[in-house]
């Protein structure tokens, strides 16, 4: 789920960078730093949208750099449990697939296909077929978050593609 | 029971206790009859509510037990017969002494009870007294429980008893009562033995000195209960007789197998009943019980076995030892016969062993030997081995064979209980499923049986706050999480259902954790211990989870598996470390953790091997991963948390997970199997794998960068202590001083100061200081000073100094090209040795000329090509490959193959560093001389010159790695190459020299070349880089993803190209530039693919004229603006790239992506669209 997130960050910059252009210089490095990144917390910081405030620098002493910290609106996108995602295959084995979904990996364990569903391997690329679906790399499908694990930077989650309206999601 | 046979000796009691129900129990009858008053129960259950005072502690803890105990007596006793009640009650005596507190309560209970029948106005101050006084209610339930129809006395009673209490305590004073209860108390603690009394005080059953002692014998095991009762008979034979066996009592313990106890005087009179009894080893002593330790010895209790169905059992003798077995009928199991189903070892070789093992004695199935395996029971298989006639059906599916049965498969089979282990049986998930069938049948594991593996499941892998599922019982399928654990029972709080939020007591066993898909667990027990993962399935008590370490799913018995949080970071912690932890093995090495297997760690050290250590083998590094900082091969910096890629060998990618001295770089990728992701790497052969602007400030600065020496590429010089060893060898020499002056040898290895020198006259190894060495020729054989040989060879030039040359950069101000360029022939000429050259081809010495692009392996500091090559020096027929054109592999930076067409002389020209992103490229010096496939710049340089210059000695195939790459040095000697295209390309499009378009025709390109440096600041990129005809990796192979200026055929167009030219057509589109804060796309892309006119330069952005729109202008910084290429024949163009930049053309017509130009002044230029640009307005 996206979401709109007012975060801070902060950023040290070079003395060298002290002029007429240190806002675009901010401006530059909050966008480096911080989008694609992932909190645990927050979740996946697409983009930023506003930088609300860029702060005041405070010089720190011995280095000579200063503190800015920055306060900005961004959107997130932070996957729960029971959330349902479009995502694209990257990747098929006997166990499952990984699709993304957007940054986030979501796995879907063999276990949580459909039963007619199964696993070809002989398929080139391998994929999983039923009567009238295959999921193979780049398919696009429709899943259902089961449980997330959330690390500090990272996040991984399982889905499930076995209950109604979920599964490969056609073109047409 | 009298109470003479009661008291008489304790260990009679005790005696029978030991023998399974239903054995022989010769001395039953001294123990009939005596029953507890079962009427009793509910006054005990009113003195458990209403307990008050000293009591009430004691009897809470051991309420619920007694109550269990009664009522489960109560209901067998409804059961069975008459004996077994007897049983019963002598398993409750045992009980009663096991917990002497609860006896002495019900002694307590059954004196009161016996007041009853007494005059107890007549013990007013009784020691009962205290009692009544606390149990007033109880007492009164209890007789109106009782005897109901004697309601009215009662009350009359309770009424006068009252009054009595009321009154005296009124009339004492404090003092009095207190010191009447102390009184009281004494005399309780004190009680007397009262032979009449029912009970005896434990204490008092106590063995003495007094008392007769106790013996232990050996005895065989197994044997013990036949044992006991021959002497049973044999003193009951003897008892009346002249000389009767003084033993009062033999008994032996089921938890004490292979031994019996013999209670009596003197020990003469063990040996004496034991005298002839078979299975007894009298020889092994009669040794004496020491009397305190004699009721710890009857107290020793065999944990009760029950049996049931379905329970998985372990055989214990013959050839299934070991083997799982569950147990089918249990039936029998009075007689100590329990029958167990299990999966049939049949020997199924042939049938002439087995004849011959029939013919030696043995049975069939008794192989002694080797084990057969145990495989499922097939009638055509046996009936094949064996014959027709050795196996009977039975109906409906089963077969006898050899005495037993089978079905399913399966034998069933009755056997003795001592053949079975029923405890510590611990099922594996393995054994289950293979006991359920084959692999093709896992689908159907009968869940039941899995969960009966389970049955020994108690409290100990519960926890409160579980979450768990009721599986049998009346609760089944209640859902509920953990309250309290105690060892038998736990309190789970429903959830759902009627009782929701409810507190309910349900036994341990037969409940079983419960988790969710998805959910974060760990695997607490087992082979995968510590693992944790997700939760993709659970099947009854199975759960399957995707670990998080690797790609891999495990299943676990849900008893073995705990929820683990899920912000846990998913890694399996050990103590102190961590997965990917960076550790210390010694001083010099490090390794990352790979893996934590229970106790051990699996680390990665930094040399790429593999080694276990335990936690106390190794420490942890102090965390760095914040400050850690390597330059990668190009020299820009990576950090911990940077994706990085190889730029040869396997190519792999992945996460930097730790850096080592900025040299080692641990990275991780998932994906990869082996070490389960971790690899180790050089920074210096990595690259990102997403061009990422240098994140640290201190890099974007001028001012600093300024001062990095070389660009940034080696912010931290290898340390250059003492000669460099792998330099030397294989060097020829010979010695100047000493016994051995005068001789010849090769170098072999370099100890310190010293060197292994190999003598060429009689093959001999000596250890030869290395002052006594000096450098020969073997061309000339002149001899030179060891270390400053190179340097000399190749004049002032030197890039190399002893022990320096690792930091030598070529584009370091160090080198001195003019000096270079006029003394380079002489450097390649005769007068350099070839030991000394020999061994390092440089075929890119040619690169110099592409300006400044000369691989310097040194510069990287660490592994260098040339080590190996000086390695394999002596061995690598340089020449041959030179002249044969064996063709190279080089490793360019890593763009694909940039094959440039049309230059000079050459017909392709695999061009190098063409997108600087790694490809492979054919070395353009295969051809080299031949001169089909020329590689145009080179080939044409070499082809100029190999003649005047390499000659065809050996030295020519021997570039040194030192000096030849300087590309002032090599740019020199090519004043007359021709049409040299290399010349002029700006390696970094800077706004240095470079960047004003050289015209090929410059007198002395090379010279033009090597007066910049150009690595300054720019980070060395060697477009022509490291690429070793011998295709040994360099660490410069990486080049720069950004200059390619060289290859005149690719993307050679520097970012900031737009500087140079005005009036130009442009394309706006994403950023080029490398290494750029600046974001991707200018506007957000929202200007992309927009085609301007480039008006005017404002510092380093452009005015722009929207083509379509004149009116509209913007100002684009240049890294955003691409060229506009032709699109047909005629137009004006300005060639942006390569040799003749800056000039005017117009285009002729187009073939492949070149654009032929118009002809000018008996010129014909063939350029590829990318160098030109439209021109705006002509």
């Amino acid at each position: 789920m996206f979401f709109l997130r007012e975060l801070s960050h902060t950023i040290l910059l070079h003395p060298s960078y002290f002029g007429a252009q240190l806002e675009d210089y901010l401006r530059q490095k909050l966008y480096e730093d911080v989008e694609g990144t992932c909190s645990g917390r927050h979740g996946y910081i697409i983009s930023v949208i506003q930088i609300t405030d860029i702060g005041e620098g405070v010089i720190v002493p011995g280095t000579g750099q200063a503190r800015f910290k920055c306060r900005y609106t961004a959107v997130v996108m932070k996957p729960f449990k029971g959330e349902t995602v479009d995502g694209k295959v990257v990747n098929v084995n006997k166990m499952g697939f990984f699709a993304m979904v957007g940054p986030l990996q979501v796995f879907v364990s063999s276990h949580l296909v459909h039963a007619d569903m199964r696993f070809d391997p002989n398929a080139s690329p391998a994929c999983y077929r039923s009567k009238d679906e295959i999921i193979q790399k780049d398919t696009k499908v429709r899943m259902q978050l089961v449980g997330c694990r959330v690390e500090a930077n990272d996040m991984f989650a399982i889905g499930t593609i076995k209950k109604d309206f979920l599964g490969q999601i056609r073109e047409d | 029971m009298s109470e003479g046979s009661r008291s008489s000796s304790p260990v009679e009691e005790l005696e029978v206790k030991s023998d399974r129900s239903g054995s022989v129990e010769p001395d039953r009858p001294r123990l009939g009859g005596r029953k507890r008053p079962r009427a009793v129960d509910p006054d005990e259950e009113d003195e458990d509510q209403n307990g008050a005072g000293v009591k009430e502690d004691e009897e809470k803890e051991e309420g619920a037990a007694a109550e269990d105990a009664n009522n489960a007596d109560d209901d067998e006793d409804e059961d069975e017969d008459e004996e077994d009640e007897e049983d019963e009650d002598e398993d409750e005596d045992e009980e009663d002494e096991e917990e002497g507190g609860e006896r002495q309560r019900k002694r307590r209970r059954k004196h009161k009870k016996k007041y009853r029948f007494l005059d107890v106005e007549a013990e007013v101050d009784d020691e009962d007294e205290e009692e009544d006084e606390a149990d007033d209610f109880g007492d009164v339930a209890g007789f109106i429980d009782e005897v109901p129809d004697e309601a009215v006395s009662q009350d009359d009673y309770a009424h006068r008893r009252l009054d009595r209490a009321t009154g005296l305590n009124e009339t004492q004073d404090v003092e009095a009562i207190v010191r009447g209860l102390k009184q009281r108390h004494l005399k309780s603690a004190a009680a007397k033995y009262n032979p009449d009394s029912d009970q005896i005080p434990q204490r008092l059953l106590m063995p003495g000195v007094n008392d007769p002692s106790l013996w232990q014998v050996r005895v065989k095991p197994g044997r013990e209960q036949n044992v006991c009762v021959s002497i049973f008979r044999k003193v009951f034979a003897l008892q009346y007789s002249a000389n009767p066996i003084e033993v009062i009592s033999v008994f032996y313990r089921d938890s004490l197998p292979g031994m019996v106890f013999f209670e009596a005087r003197t020990s003469a009179s063990v040996s004496q009943a034991c005298q002839g009894i078979i299975d007894v080893f009298v020889s092994r002593g009669i040794s004496l019980v020491p009397i305190e330790e004699m009721a710890p010895l009857l107290k020793i209790k065999k944990k009760d076995v029950s049996l049931t169905n379905g329970m998985w059992v372990r055989m214990r003798r013959g050839k299934h030892t070991g083997d799982l077995a569950q147990v089918v009928d249990i039936e029998q199991i009075t007689n100590g016969v329990a029958g167990i189903k299990f999966v049939p070892r049949i020997d199924l070789t042939p049938r002439e062993k087995k004849k011959d093992r029939l013919a030696n004695g043995k049975g069939a199935m008794t192989g002694a030997g080797s084990k057969p395996p145990a495989r499922l029971f097939s009638y055509d298989d046996v009936k094949k081995v064996y014959g027709r006639g050795s196996v009977r059906p039975i109906p409906p599916k089963g077969y006898i064979f050899d005495g037993d049965e089978y079905i399913d498969g399966y034998c069933f089979k009755d056997v003795k209980l001592n053949l079975l282990l029923t405890e510590e049986v611990k099922p594996t998930l393995d054994e289950v499923s293979r006991f359920q069938g084959e692999e093709g049948s896992t689908a159907n594991i009968d869940l039941q049986a899995i969960a009966d593996a389970n049955k020994n499941l108690n409290a100990s892998g519960l926890f409160p706050g579980d979450k768990v599922e009721v599986y049998e019982g009346e609760q089944t399928g209640l859902y509920g999480t953990i309250e309290t654990v105690t060892p038998e029972v736990i309190a789970i709080r429903a959830e759902g259902g009627d009782i929701h939020g409810q507190i309910v007591d349900v036994p341990a066993r037969s409940v079983r954790k419960r988790f969710d898909i998805g959910e974060h667990v760990k695997i607490l027990a087992g082979k995968n211990a510590d693992v944790s993962g997700m939760v993709v399935e659970v099947k009854g008590d199975v759960v399957t989870l995707m670990s998080d370490q690797g790609e891999q799913e495990i299943k676990a018995f849900s008893k073995d598996v705990r929820k683990a949080a899920d912000t846990a970071g998913g890694t399996a912690r050990e103590g102190l470390y961590d997965v990917h932890d960076m550790v210390m093995l010694d001083s010099a090495t490090v390794g990352v953790i790979t893996k934590i297997e229970g106790a051990l760690l699996r680390i990665l050290d930094q040399n790429g091997t593999v080694r276990t250590a335990s936690p106390q083998q190794v420490t942890l590094r102090r965390e760095n991963r914040d400050f850690a900082v390597a330059p990668d091969s190009q020299g820009n910096n990576m950090r911990v948390g940077d994706v990085m890629k190889e730029v040869d060998g396997d190519y792999r990618q992945g996460e930097v997970l730790n850096i080592f001295r900025s040299l080692f770089v641990f990275l991780f990728n998932r994906e990869l199997t082996e070490n389960h992701g971790v690899f180790v790497a050089r920074g210096s052969s990595l690259i990102p794998v997403t061009p990422k602007a240098a994140n640290d400030l201190a890099k974007m600065n001028p001012a600093l960068n300024a001062q990095l020496p070389f660009g940034g590429a080696s912010l931290m010089p290898p340390p250059a202590a003492g000669p460099n060893r792998s330099r030397l060898i294989n060097t020829l020499v010979v010695i100047v001083k000493g016994t051995s002056k005068g001789l010849m040898g090769v170098i072999k290895d370099v100890v310190g100061d010293s060197a292994r020198v190999e003598l060429a006259t009689n093959n001999k190894t000596l250890l030869i200081s290395m002052a006594s060495l000096k450098r020969k020729d073997p061309k000339t054989g002149l001899s030179y000073p060891l270390e400053a040989a190179g340097g000399g060879s190749y004049g002032g030039a030197v890039p190399q100094r002893p022990g320096g040359g690792y930091d030598i950069n070529p584009y370091g101000g160090a080198v001195n090209p003019a000096a270079n360029g006029g003394q380079t022939p002489g450097g390649f000429g005769g007068r350099t040795p070839a030991a000394r050259f020999g061994q390092t081809p440089n075929p890119y010495a040619s690169g110099g000329f592409g300006g400044g692009k000369t691989p310097n392996p040194y510069a990287a500091g660490g592994r260098t090509p040339a080590n190996g090559a000086w390695g394999a020096g002596g061995k690598t027929p340089a020449a041959g490959a030179w002249g044969a054109g064996g063709k190279t592999p080089g490793w360019a930076g890593g763009g694909g193959k940039t094959p440039a067409h049309g230059f000079g002389d050459g017909g392709k020209t695999p061009g190098w560093a063409g997108a600087g992103g790694g490809g492979k490229t054919p070395n353009p010096y295969g051809a080299g001389m031949a001169g089909g496939r020329t590689p145009a710049p080179a080939g044409s340089m070499y082809g100029e010159s190999s003649s005047s210059r390499f000659g065809n000695g050996p030295p020519m195939s021997a570039p040194t790695p030192y000096g030849g790459p300087t590309p002032g040095m090599m740019g020199a000697p090519t004043p007359a190459a021709p049409s040299n295209p290399y010349s002029a390309p700006t390696p970094y499009g800077a706004p240095t020299p470079y960047s004003a378009p050289t015209p090929f025709a410059a007198p002395t390109p090379g010279a033009a070349l090597s007066a910049p440096t150009p690595g300054v600041g720019l980070g060395g990129p060697t477009p022509f880089g490291a690429p070793t005809p011998y295709g040994a990796p360099t660490p410069y192979a990486g080049a720069s993803a950004a200059s390619g200026p060289a290859a005149p055929g690719s993307e050679a167009v520097p970012w900031d190209w737009a500087l140079d030219f005005r009036n130009v057509i442009v394309e706006i589109g994403p950023s080029v530039k490398p290494s750029t804060r600046s974001p991707l796309h200018f506007q957000r892309g929202a200007l992309d693919g927009q085609v301007f006119g480039y008006d005017d330069i404002i510092g380093e952005s452009m005015r722009c004229v929207s083509i379509s729109d004149p009116s509209t202008s913007e100002v684009v910084p240049a890294e955003y603006l691409r060229p506009a290429r032709p699109t047909q024949p005629g137009q004006v163009v300005v060639i942006i790239a390569g040799d003749a930049k800056g000039q005017q053309r117009t285009t002729s017509y187009e073939n492949d992506g070149q654009w032929m130009m118009e002809a000018e002044a008996g010129d014909m230029l063939v350029l590829p669209g990318e160098s030109l640009c439209r021109i705006w307005k002509a």
